[in-house]
């Protein structure tokens, strides 16, 4: 680089500038070869080894236009670097985020941060249509900030999201394969208790009830397991129906008052006296779930406090807030709290995280549920106060 | 039950088939059963008393849509009552099976053999296409 000392040094200030010596010229002419070739070099080494990596980099100036464009650069958007360098990087670089599905502008990826990091985007240039990329983008910026540059690189990560569509399909296929056993235990189970004549000792209800309970479990992973794979597949179908969402809040909430008093958490239902008329269209029994998920994952990271349900009628929406007095959520956290097995670090250490229905799934599913459901869900959190999940369900529009 | 009912029991898991059987024959039913789609046909060609079919969606041989599809072809079995079974809930093949002209379905794991029962008999009892003339 140039800040890097050269080996021959010239200390032009302090030269006595006599040009008619020739011995002094002689010296400041081999000094400035040296330092020019020093510089040449290192250029060199730097761009050997922007040309040999098999990750495409460019990079861009403040006004977008390309600056660096590797040779990985050039085969994939078939522009030389002489043609890209000066050239504005939205006229050459084609690329498009992957989740949105929207094509990205050098905005969008380039000074908006310090780092940038897109997970999977697609480029879109002939020929390389089924290839993933992840785009990682960071800038340096002149000190009087009148010039900045931004270094872009996308890497090829084509073979690793086909090993994560196998592990989907390979979930998918053990789930559905985890089915007709499942319903030959339950239903074996219920003949089980049917056809027995005899009244079962309370030892051997408790039994039966325990693997009732279980296979019930069992169920329920499975259910979830497979609905990942349609959310990821976009299959999700819902059976929609009209019912008073109010009504089964309630009826959900109820449930959760022995285990929140098992572990001495308050649990805080909302009485109101008025029936509210809270009529919305869901799938009921995705609704109710997405309900248990929130509250049995309140209850569960709530070590002592209480647990507060609330249900509040908005102007288009209905909303339901879980308010838990747990350890809080960690910022660096908040980004993976919806996603797949994306459970807070925090949530690991717990007692009865490891024990329980917990997949860490829950959350990635339940948004997925209530956004089919055209609702939305977030939380708020707080370290050692408490977090708030809520979720919106939007009202039946009036024929 | 004032009359006994004839169903035919298509599915291809042994313990699932051996247990309806023995289910619907403790309620008083004539139980058939079939272990393919083929097996099914045949079964249905032969017999000629058949109230209603619970037919499972994936068979071996020849599959519980395309078996749906032949008796609905045929003008000989077209209204015969055919309830579709699965173990997948919340699915869409199940909705197109609908589609496709049965009566109805049932889930298997997620119902119990007397919520089995209930909706056999409410479809029995309520025709829900017209009887062969």
């Amino acid at each position: 680089m140039p800040d890097k000392s050269p080996p021959i040094s010239l200390d032009i200030k302090n030269l006595n500038m006599n040009s008619n010596d020739p011995q002094m010229l002689s010296q400041i002419t081999k000094a400035l070869y040296a330092n020019n070739f020093e510089l040449e070099t290192e250029r060199s080494r730097i761009q050997n080894i922007l040309v040999n990596v098999s990750e495409i980099i460019f990079a861009v100036d403040q006004d977008f236009k390309i600056t660096i464009f590797n040779k990985r650069a050039e085969e994939v958007f078939g522009k030389s670097h002489e043609e890209a360098v000066g050239r504005f990087a939205s006229s050459y670089v084609k690329v498009a985020d992957d989740e949105t599905k929207k094509e990205l502008a050098p905005p969008d990826y380039t000074f908006r941060d310090k780092q940038i990091y897109i997970p999977r985007v697609k480029i879109l240039a002939k020929g390389h249509e089924g290839e993933y990329y992840r785009l990682s983008s960071s800038f340096i910026e002149a000190e009087d900030k009148s010039r900045k540059e931004a270094v872009i690189i996308l890497s090829n990560i084509t073979a690793e999201v086909e090993l994560d569509k196998q592990k989907d399909e390979f979930i998918s296929i053990a789930s559905h394969e985890l089915k007709t056993p499942i319903s030959i235990v339950s239903n074996n189970l219920w003949m089980f208790k049917h056809v027995s004549k005899k009244k079962f000792s309370k030892r051997e209800d408790r039994f039966l009830g325990e693997m009732e309970e279980g296979l019930g479990r069992l169920q329920k992973i499975v259910n979830n397991l497979l609905d990942i794979s349609r959310i990821e597949h976009g299959t999700l179908t819902l059976n929609l129906e009209t019912i008073n969402i109010y009504e089964e809040f309630l009826k959900t909430a109820d449930n959760f008052k022995e285990s929140a008093e098992s572990k001495n958490l308050d649990l805080i239902i909302p009485t109101n006296k008025k029936k509210i008329e809270a009529i919305a269209q869901v799938d009921k029994e995705r609704y109710i779930e997405s309900l248990e998920n929130f509250i049995g994952n309140a209850i569960k990271y709530t070590a002592q406090g209480k647990i507060t349900l609330k249900f509040e009628d908005q102007s288009d929406s209905y909303k339901i807030s879980i308010i838990d007095t747990g350890p809080g959520i960690p910022s660096k956290d908040y980004p993976k709290i919806f996603t797949k097995f994306g459970r807070a670090s925090e949530g690991l250490k717990l007692d009865g995280a490891t024990s329980g229905n917990s997949t860490g799934l829950g959350l990635y599913i339940t948004k997925n549920y209530i956004n089919s459901m055209n609702g939305e869900a977030g939380f708020d959190s707080k370290i050692g106060e408490g977090t708030t999940f809520w979720f919106t369900i939007p009202k039946m529009k009036k024929a | 039950m004032d009359k006994k009912y004839t169903l035919l029991i298509v599915e291809d898991e042994t313990s699932q088939r051996m247990l309806y059987k023995e289910y619907f024959e403790m309620e008083n039913f004539n139980v058939l059963t079939a272990a393919d789609g083929q097996e099914a046909l045949d079964v249905i060609a032969k017999e000629k008393h058949i109230d209603m079919v619970l037919l499972d969606l994936m068979l071996p041989k020849i599959d519980g849509v395309k078996v749906l599809e032949k008796i609905r072809s045929n003008p000989e079995t077209k209204n015969l009552i055919v309830y579709m079974m699965t173990v997948l809930d919340r699915d869409a093949v199940i909705k197109k099976a609908y589609d496709l002209d049965a009566d109805g379905y049932l889930i298997k794991g997620a119902m119990n053999p007397d919520q089995i029962k209930t909706e056999v008999l409410n479809a029995l009892n309520n025709p829900p296409r017209k009887p062969l003339q």
